[in-house]
């Protein structure tokens, strides 16, 4: 454990306030807003159209208000997204909290223009609004021209063409881009020296090798592409992991339980329910992401307050669609229930 | 009623009419053969494509409620770039197939590369068998294409040839029998007269 020293955190303290004092201050306010249980449960045993109503009240009321098909759904719930991202900009302009946040949504517009210039077909639909990097910008930047983006997305760009022209096969540019942008972001979260959100970064890195893993022995994928896909610099180590791959399914089973992540993946790795293997990865993965963020509440003041706000928007925007889309598609309530977070239903853990 | 065919009472007309009576007798024997089986055929591709319809349906909506899980766990731009650009591409290749000399077509189903070309990382599991999934249900779909597209031209045919065969059983073949019976009356007619005006150009003669 590297504790600094207590002039260095009491430095770090004086720093924060005003850097982030009032964005905590406001973050806060917004904290208040958000969907509790009991509306999450509301949400889940009505029809559709109630649950319109359920959230008229709340601040998704703007954004959804008269949706009655999916996609205007989607499209009132990545305003709502986007608002949330327009208030983060405007309160921690100058800092690396945007940076850290943006670069998901970025890493996304890079991989639809390096696909675009694989292939073909338009960009437009696929391409995220919360993105921080202008999108003509990067579309030039991945054509090759210089000095549009500055140095160090150029040459991230570039780094990522290369890599993914090496590897076959048209996924080669998400197996890329994912296990770059899951180390970028540990590397911003690193340079900031935030312990918390390193933590969350390197969990997140851990998180998605293990979905890759595990998920890529479901479908067949050759070793080699673990060594392309799993990303380096989460607790776990990476090479073990590639190594992992390979092994037979008792083995990797036992190897995996032992890990720290062996209670997250006991019902994946055990349950003789397909249905359950399936709802369990992504569902417990997201609980556990979740925990961790429920660390950051400790923080009174700093970035991980900013980022554990967000983060849990985006989580709350994600349950959201899973609901409204599942009343859309008449999926029944149970399911829809198995599929959220206990975070948010009855009985769950309130981060 | 049958009725009869506009033809001069003549033995050429008898003996052309017999000829075709025996030819639509054969060819109505022929006919209900061919219905018989077609209907045999018939029956059987309708109870197989109806269980491979409810296989479909039953794969379908499995894999539909899946994908909406799936699809409602991520943002419609992530999914469409996770799923842009598929390795996996499908060639259907077609065919002819005899039934009772009936042709039907036959279809298959060629596919090359993967299905999950996108990245596991950060896209939901769902996705994964969602996908299985639909990749296990298209060559179903296809052959269930092809099916029901044989049951529809075997349904055509098999009406055809009911109309075919009602055609020579009820009003062909009657129409020939009667015309036949009137002819040979006709004829009978014709020799009676003639027997009689020979009776009578004899007695004449004679006296």
């Amino acid at each position: 454990m590297d504790i600094e020293p207590d002039m260095t955190r009491a430095m770090k303290t004086f720093n924060r306030v005003p850097r982030y004092g009032t964005a905590v201050g406001r973050i806060m306010m917004h904290e208040a807003t958000m969907l509790n249980w009991q509306r999450i449960e509301r949400l889940i045993e009505s029809r559709f159209e109630d649950c319109i109503t359920v959230l008229i009240d709340t601040e998704y009321g703007p954004f959804l208000e008269g949706a009655t098909v999916a996609a205007e759904v989607e499209a009132g719930l990545m305003a709502f997204l986007k608002s949330q991202y327009e208030l983060l900009d405007a309160i921690c302009a100058g800092t690396f909290v945007p940076d850290f946040m943006h670069l998901k949504y970025d890493f996304h517009n890079i991989k639809v223009f390096l696909k675009l210039s694989r292939g073909e077909s338009g960009a437009e639909p696929m391409l995220s609004g919360l993105g921080s990097l202008d999108t003509e910008r990067l579309a030039s930047a991945v054509e090759g021209e210089g000095g549009t983006l500055g140095p160090y997305w150029e040459g991230l760009i570039r780094d990522l063409k290369e890599e993914s022209d090496a590897i076959d096969g048209p996924g080669a540019v998400d197996t890329v881009a994912d296990r770059v942008f899951l180390e970028k972001r540990l590397a911003i979260a690193g340079k900031e020296k935030s312990r918390l959100l390193v933590d969350f970064s390197r969990a997140a890195i851990d998180v998605a090798n293990l979905k890759t893993l595990l998920r890529g022995r479901v479908l067949g994928k050759p070793p080699e592409y673990f060594a392309d896909a799993l990303a380096a610099g989460g607790r776990l180590d990476r090479s073990e992991l590639v190594g992992l791959a390979g092994d037979p399914p008792d083995r990797f089973s036992a190897r995996l339980l032992a890990t720290r992540y062996g209670g997250m993946l006991e019902e994946v790795l055990h349950s003789e329910d397909r249905q359950v293997r399936l709802t369990s990865l992504d569902r417990d993965s997201d609980e556990f992401l979740l925990e961790k963020l429920a660390g950051m509440r400790r923080m009174a003041l700093g970035p991980e307050r900013i980022v554990m706000y967000m983060l849990k928007r985006e989580n709350e925007v994600t349950l959201l669609r899973v609901v409204l889309m599942g009343k859309l598609h008449g999926v029944s309530a149970p399911v829809i229930e198995r599929r959220l977070s206990s975070t948010y239903t009855r009985g769950g853990v309130q981060v | 009623m049958a009725g009869r065919l506009p033809v001069n009472p003549n033995r050429m007309e008898l003996l052309r009419l017999r000829r075709r009576l025996t030819i639509a007798r054969r060819g109505h024997k022929l006919l209900k053969d061919k219905f018989d089986e077609l209907m045999k055929r018939f029956q059987k591709a309708v109870a197989e494509s109806l269980a491979l319809r409810e296989e479909v349906e039953r794969s379908l909506a499995e894999a539909y409620e899946l994908f909406a899980l799936a699809r409602s766990e991520t943002s419609e731009a992530e999914l469409d770039e996770a799923l842009s650009f598929p390795e996996a591409n499908a060639e259907l290749r077609a065919g002819k197939a005899n039934v009772v000399s009936v042709v039907v077509p036959e279809l298959e189903l060629g596919e090359r590369g993967r299905f999950d070309s996108y990245g596991l990382a950060l896209t939901p599991s769902l996705l994964d068998e969602s996908l299985a999934m639909y990749d296990r249900v298209l060559p179903e779909m296809v052959r269930l294409a092809a099916s029901e597209r044989a049951v529809k031209i075997l349904a055509d045919e098999i009406e055809r040839t009911r109309r075919r065969v009602n055609a020579l059983e009820y009003v062909l073949i009657p129409q020939l029998e009667e015309t036949i019976r009137f002819i040979t009356m006709k004829l009978d007619e014709f020799e009676r007269a003639n027997l009689t005006r020979l009776m009578k150009i004899k007695e004449m003669v004679s006296e």
